[in-house]
């Protein structure tokens, strides 16, 4: 495969969430806030990079029987790394990211990544998959977060959007939005609007 | 040549020992982290606690660094320990009681670390601010989900609310988490004129309340829509947590 492809397929043809719908249970919970969204896909991609490395390294001594419980083990070792370092470095926001952080050791995507590509591919290439496919779940992410935090809270990363004399008049931030069923909504249009656009059809 | 038998027994001890190392590897790496970690981590909780006790008294604390936290904490508040009786025991330290969480029900047990024997709920912490004048009583219990952790700010008179604040909880965003926002805190602030005590200097406390207008009734506040749990929760908690401190709050008034 071209390095190329390597990189742009997770972006839009063979996005994690939007295409593969690997990933919706973060999607769904930490997408309130902006910020929230950024922190997640930060951690995210340094777990995601990091295993798809390790394993790839490690590939060929990687015995097959236990292939699972070893990749296991990088990820999970990497999941409190990265809660470890939230917990040190950025008390307020992992806080709010609650049990995400470690919940990233069930999300498909990583493990999908480390036993479906970097089990046969080479350290730069796996690399790059790592990287895409955190890239391409962090679009969605923030994209669904900026809906989200715009209609439920009125705000975009903290910043307000509408002026106070608005809510004076009667508007009312969309409650819905807050909840998870707000996220299913945007979630479902964004891969509606992506669907249409690429011609996509699930067999 | 090996027998077939005996391969496949060289190969699952070869993956065994493989498992093994690789465990042993990333545990050492994470407990050497974790352990370097471990007082900041430790810091950053205190910090927040303490940022949450200058919140519960309308204190802005928003974008300050922990230096300047620190000395607005020291600033504002004197941290006392009192006994059941309601008298301040000034050769206890804070620092000397330990916070335990009965998982039960979310209470806070106070022990005392220093003595021998361990005296549970004896002394409880209380916290004394300077401006505006008042008590900060810390709150715990069951909501829906989690339990709520936070404080209780109460002027000076020792009945007159102040403000309420929860630094800890895992309620439902939209719904229980309503705790955090500010139209409900803010019905604890003292131009409410919310009061624990009835006439009869019955402790009665706070309770959140179902049915609306509730703007001129002193002991009772809007609950939230939707989250009943969470709002009885908070009702029952804040009188238990209250009742500790009843000797204090109703003696020299």
């Amino acid at each position: 495969m071209l390095r190329n492809k390597i990189f742009t397929d997770p972006l839009m043809d063979n996005n994690p969430i939007t295409r593969q719908v690997l990933g919706i249970c973060s999607a769904l919970a930490v997408t309130v806030k902006v910020e929230l969204a950024v922190v997640m896909t930060l951690a995210l991609t340094f777990v995601l990079t990091m295993s798809n490395t390790l394993v790839s390294i490690f590939r060929n001594q990687i015995p097959h029987n236990v292939r699972i419980i070893v990749q296991l083990t990088i990820i999970a070792s990497l999941v409190v790394l990265a809660d470890l370092m939230l917990k040190g470095f950025m008390y307020d926001v992992s806080k709010e990211l609650s049990v995400f952080v470690a919940l990233i050791i069930t999300n498909c995507i990583v493990l999908g990544r480390a036993d479906g590509f970097a089990m046969n591919n080479s350290v730069k290439d796996s690399f790059i998959d790592g990287f895409a496919n955190s890239l391409g779940y962090g679009i969605i992410l923030v994209l669904v977060a900026i809906f989200r935090e715009f209609l439920g809270s009125g705000t975009i990363y903290g910043v307000t959007i509408f002026p106070e004399s608005l809510y004076a008049n009667g508007y009312i931030d969309n409650g819905l939005m807050l909840l998870a069923p707000g996220a299913f909504i945007v979630l479902g249009l964004i891969i509606w609007v992506q669907r249409t656009a690429t011609g996509f059809v699930e067999e | 040549m090996l027998s077939k038998e005996r391969r496949d027994m060289l190969d699952r001890i070869k993956s065994v020992q493989f498992v093994m190392i690789v465990a042993f590897i990333s545990s050492l790496l994470l407990a050497f982290i974790a352990m370097s970690l471990k007082p900041r981590m430790d810091y950053n909780v205190i910090l927040d606690k303490k940022k949450s006790i200058l919140k519960s008294i309308d204190i802005d604390v928003v974008g300050l660094t922990p230096a300047q936290l620190d000395e607005k904490y020291n600033l504002h508040i004197e941290e006392i320990v009192i006994n059941q009786a309601g008298e301040v025991i000034s050769d206890i330290l804070l620092s000397d009681i330990e916070w335990v969480e009965d998982k039960g029900t979310g209470t806070t047990n106070y022990i005392l670390k220093t003595s021998d024997n361990k005296i549970v709920n004896e002394y409880y912490p209380l916290y004394k601010t300077s401006n505006p004048n008042g008590y900060i009583i810390p709150i715990s219990g069951k909501g829906l989900w989690s339990t709520l952790k936070g404080y209780f700010a109460i002027s000076q008179d020792k009945n007159s609310t102040m403000g309420i604040v929860f630094y800890e909880h895992g309620e439902t965003p939209g719904l229980g988490a309503e705790v955090d926002k500010p139209w409900f805190q803010n019905q604890f602030k003292i131009d409410k004129g919310k009061k624990i005590f009835n006439s009869n200097n019955d402790l009665v406390s706070i309770s959140l309340n179902k049915k609306k207008n509730t703007y001129n009734k002193p002991h009772e506040v809007d609950g939230i829509t939707g989250a009943t749990v969470t709002a009885d929760g908070v009702t029952k908690f804040l009188k238990r947590d209250l009742n500790r401190y009843k000797n204090f709050l109703i003696g020299q008034r």
